[in-house]
């Protein structure tokens, strides 16, 4: 579970301070990934996107002096917003392959993206991807092996509850319940990660 | 709480639960009796069907299903999540990571202790995983015995040159027999995978033994040392260099202590499979020659300067030649004095500083000749200090002329040329008397004249004139494109000094002159791009979609159908390959393929959007010519081809990617950037080389410090996280990882 105090800007204050660099080791950790991906399905080859997650988290980095500034929301909220603002711009322009664009970083940070936007709505969807994989990562270890296994053969394997149970050597109804209530996890888990991330506090 | 739907009290599987408490059932919020309900609820299927619903009302099943279904090939990032139900899914996400694959190769084993099977080998342990192989313990199930395997990393093995060099230096290592000498069992192959036995050697490396007791006395560093000569000697004479002589590769079996050196050969061997340039070298070279860090031809002699930097070693806790980055130690073991033994440590008698200073002499002709000189010699002190009554001290060294070595002082240098090293990016500078050898990415040389009167130089390259000048005091600057240039100058100098990337000239002790490279590449020429992106950016475009490299033929597609590339713009594909090359060395095919503009304007040749073309129709055999439109589409299409065509011959710099996915752990508090990077550059193998000019000019201090703790994460994320944090990034180039000042907006 994301634990840890809610990151205002008054609380953050100074990056130095070592809840501030926790949350930054934490958003890279869980965003990189998604950064990464996004480049890779806009047609980037793997080094180029490696490349692009560089650029944008260092962007995303040299951008935290001006959080206190304009710090409304909370901190991670902020990072987030950069965050899918700079990808979104970054990948929106015209040819594949991405320079470093470095005087760029500013332009992107100040512009929002729209809507309407093909990359934007490819990032959400990747997004929720993200964070059902990472929420999985987090149910799972908490949950029983056998559990796990009820609900992800039956859930997202679409095996039959009468195949799986009987694979495992369980009840049926135990694994449809197992099915359920991992699923009901899995959503709070996800939800709880946005919130702590990707919603204005 | 418990809404009776059915009256009768003795039908149980009629009763039902209300919404509230299948909901808090769902949620795992049951406070009490959670037990009961459970099991009604798993034996009713009319709650149940509520629960689906309930579990349902957010998101589909089937939009759960899409969500964690693993997107194509895309979770290759090693820090991803790996939500997989079964094992198989996460050995195969494992194997993406490109951590695990230390052990891809194993076959599964029946024996319970064993953690796979290779060859005839039950594999117990990973003991050791380098760049460049894997070192397993074993069981050898046909002899009943245990043993050390040493394979080649298979992706260095999927080179045919690289397998067979390994096989062939490996049989010879084999031939060494001695007693200082881990022997080599067996020499072979398993599925593709060049490998060799050794006898497990119990006892602890001779770094461990420093490392944990501190530095040896004087007459167990010299014992120590003697059987090292002796070993040595045995393969010196035998035509085998070791190559790679250090604390690491010699092993003290226990109870004995006798000094087993082990890895012979096998340096030779990769480098061959890996590094195939000089210049760069993978981890930190501490206790290589000067021959061997230049790249340079080497004899056995070379192992006798690493001979004396292992005995530095062990008599301070220290290798002479220390500094914060791979660059810096090379640099130093090229121009430096090693500190001396006695001010560090006032036990070490004079006469053993005296040897192991001599075994560090820049110039090999100035190292004692053979090893088994040294191992005499050694072996007589031993002897002396173990007994000087009986045994009489041997006779008192020469002192050496080393310091005129190293200094560059004088014109009597002959063949020992002092040396001044940096990474292909960084260029290189050699200089001996009054010339000075410069190789150079093309850039500006700034010459700053301090004498009195005009200072007179001459610029060739080759046997050509390229500038003919009087430096004033007012200096002179001198554009010069990339190549080796020889700057000579003319009048009494005595003496060059090398201060960041500047070569001083001096006479006595005043500064007569300073050369000083600026260079548009890098950063600079970056940022110059990024603010006139229109003029100075070559533009992406491409005539063709695809191109491939055959031998010497290099096939494209343009218009749908494949040719022969015979000429662009005047330029015969030969010379433009040659071109290529030089300017970008390893990755020429990519940049030919990709950036072909920019290889045009490297060449002076500014075509705008199009190029004129000669091609060579495969079928037919005959050639067309005739302008061809140049396309952003196209080259795109060309661009996403090449992940996939240019996959199958490795780089090293795709090597580099491997080890950069691969999961790694780190935790560093507030250590200074440099030491930080040499680090994970010792831990993974990597030369990860940190760009101290880049850093410098964006006013970044190369100690600024490091916190990151982290586990089971990518070494990108690591690299991603820290550098972003300091304002660098990197960048996987010319056989190096280079972390340099991100750009500023």
């Amino acid at each position: 579970m994301l634990q840890g105090p809610e990151t205002r800007a008054s609380l953050i204050g100074k990056l130095n301070q070592p809840a501030s660099e926790e949350v930054w080791m934490e958003f890279v950790s869980l965003y990189r990934p998604l950064v990464v991906r996004m480049a890779l399905a806009k047609g980037l080859q793997h080094a180029d996107a490696e490349d692009l997650a560089q650029d944008v988290f260092a962007a995303v980095r040299r951008s935290l002096e001006t959080f206190e500034k304009r710090g409304r929301g909370s901190f991670r909220a902020w990072l987030f917003r950069i965050t899918r603002n700079l990808v979104v711009n970054q990948l929106t322009r015209p040819q594949g392959p991405v320079g470093s664009g470095d005087s760029q970083m500013n332009q992107w940070l100040m512009q929002q993206p729209d809507r309407q936007n093909e990359t934007a709505s490819l990032f959400d969807h990747e997004l929720r991807r993200q964070q059902f994989h990472v929420a999985a990562d987090r149910v799972r270890s908490k949950c029983e092996p056998a559990t796990w296994r009820a609900f992800w053969m039956t859930a997202v394997e679409g095996k039959s509850i009468s195949t799986v149970a009987a694979s495992l050597g369980k009840a049926e109804g135990a694994v449809r319940m197992a099915k359920c209530r991992v699923f009901a996890r899995l959503q709070q888990e996800a939800q709880s990660l946005s919130s702590l991330w990707e919603t204005e506090g | 709480m418990i809404a009776r739907i059915g009256d009768d009290q003795h039908q149980r599987d009629r009763l039902h639960y209300d919404r509230q408490t299948l909901d808090d059932f769902l949620h795992d919020r049951l406070a009490a009796r959670s037990e009961e309900v459970t099991r009604h609820i798993e034996s009713c299927e009319d709650c149940q069907c509520v629960v689906e619903d309930m579990a349902e009302a957010n998101l589909s099943w089937r939009d759960l299903a899409e969500l964690l279904a693993e997107p194509e090939g895309t979770f290759v990032n090693g820090c991803a999540a790996s939500p997989h139900g079964s094992a198989s899914d996460d050995a195969a996400a494992d194997q993406r990571s490109g951590q695990s694959d230390a052990a891809s190769f194993l076959q599964p084993s029946r024996h319970p202790d064993s953690i796979g099977r290779f060859a005839r080998y039950e594999v117990k342990q990973i003991l050791g995983r380098g760049g460049m192989g894997i070192v397993m313990r074993a069981f050898d199930t046909s002899l009943g015995r245990h043993c050390a395997v040493k394979v080649l990393a298979p992706e260095l093995a999927c080179s045919a040159a690289a397998r067979q060099r390994f096989s062939r230096e490996a049989k010879s290592a084999a031939a060494v027999v001695h007693p200082h000498v881990v022997p080599i069992q067996t020499v072979d192959e398993h599925d593709g995978l060049p490998y060799l036995v050794m006898p497990v050697v119990d006892g602890p490396s001779l770094q461990q033994r420093v490392e944990h007791d501190g530095p040896l006395t004087a007459i167990e560093a010299v014992r120590i040392a003697a059987q090292i000569a002796d070993g040595l000697s045995a393969a010196h004479q035998q035509g085998l260099v070791h190559r790679d002589i250090k604390p690491a590769n010699i092993l003290l079996e226990n109870s004995v202590e006798r000094v087993q050196i082990t890895d012979f050969g096998l340096a030779r061997a990769v480098d061959d499979a890996s590094m195939t340039r000089s210049g760069v070298i993978a981890g930190t070279p501490q206790y290589m020659s000067p021959e061997q860090a230049h790249g340079d031809a080497i004899d056995h002699r070379s192992d006798l300067f690493s001979l004396g930097s292992v005995m530095y070693f062990m008599l301070t806790g220290r290798s002479p030649f220390r500094a914060e980055t791979t660059m810096g130690v090379l640099n130093r073991i090229g121009n430096d004095d090693p500190r001396s033994l006695r001010e560090i440590n006032a036990d070490v008698p004079a006469w053993l500083d005296a040897i192991v200073m001599r075994l560090l002499s820049k110039n090999p002709d100035q190292r004692y000749q053979c090893s088994s000189e040294v191992a005499q010699l050694l072996k007589g002190w031993q002897a002396h200090l173990l007994d000087p009554t009986r045994a009489d001290a041997p006779e008192p060294q020469r002192p050496t002329s080393l310091r005129a070595n190293v200094t560059g002082s004088g014109r009597k240098i002959g063949n020992t040329l002092p040396w001044f090293l940096a990474a292909g990016v960084f260029g290189f500078f050699v200089w001996a008397a009054t010339i000075i050898i410069l190789q150079t990415d093309h850039g500006t040389l700034r010459i700053d004249s301090h004498a009195d009167e005009n200072l007179p130089i001459v610029i060739r390259k080759g046997d050509e004139v390229v500038d003919e000048l009087s430096v004033t005091r007012e200096g002179a600057s001198i554009q010069v494109k990339s190549g080796s240039y020889i700057v000579e100058i003319v009048g009494d100098v005595d003496g060059f000094e090398v201060q960041n990337n500047a070569v001083v000239i001096k006479r006595g002790a005043t500064h007569v002159a300073k050369i000083v490279e600026t260079k548009p590449a890098g950063n600079a020429q970056t940022d110059v791009i990024m603010q006139t992106p229109d003029r100075s950016q070559p533009p992406k475009l491409s005539p063709f979609t695809r191109m491939e490299f055959q031998g010497a033929q290099v096939l494209v597609t343009y218009r749908s159908e494949q040719y022969e590339l015979l000429e662009i713009d005047r330029f015969a594909i030969q010379d433009l390959v040659k071109q290529t090359q030089e300017h970008f060395g390893r990755s020429w095919k990519k940049r030919l393929s990709e950036d072909l503009v920019e290889v045009l304007w490297k060449l002076g040749n500014f075509p705008g959007e199009s190029v004129h073309l000669k091609l060579k129709r495969l079928d037919s055999g005959k050639v067309v010519s005739g302008e061809a439109k140049m396309t952003e589409a196209n080259r795109h299409a060309l661009y996403r081809d090449n992940a996939h065509n240019q996959a199958e011959g490795r780089s090293v710099e795709d090597y580099f990617h491997t080890v950069l996915a691969g999961n790694t752990s780190v935790k560093a508090d507030a250590v200074p950037l440099d030491e930080f990077l040499d680090k994970l550059s010792e831990q993974h193998r990597i030369p990860i080389i940190l760009d101290r000019n880049s850093l410098k000019q964006a006013g970044i201090t190369s100690n600024v410090n490091v916190s990151i703790e982290m586990k089971n994460v990518s070494l990108r994320m690591v690299l991603n996280i820290a550098l972003a944090k300091v304002g660098c990034k990197y960048e996987v180039k010319n056989e190096i990882i280079r972390v340099f000042a991100a750009p500023k907006p």
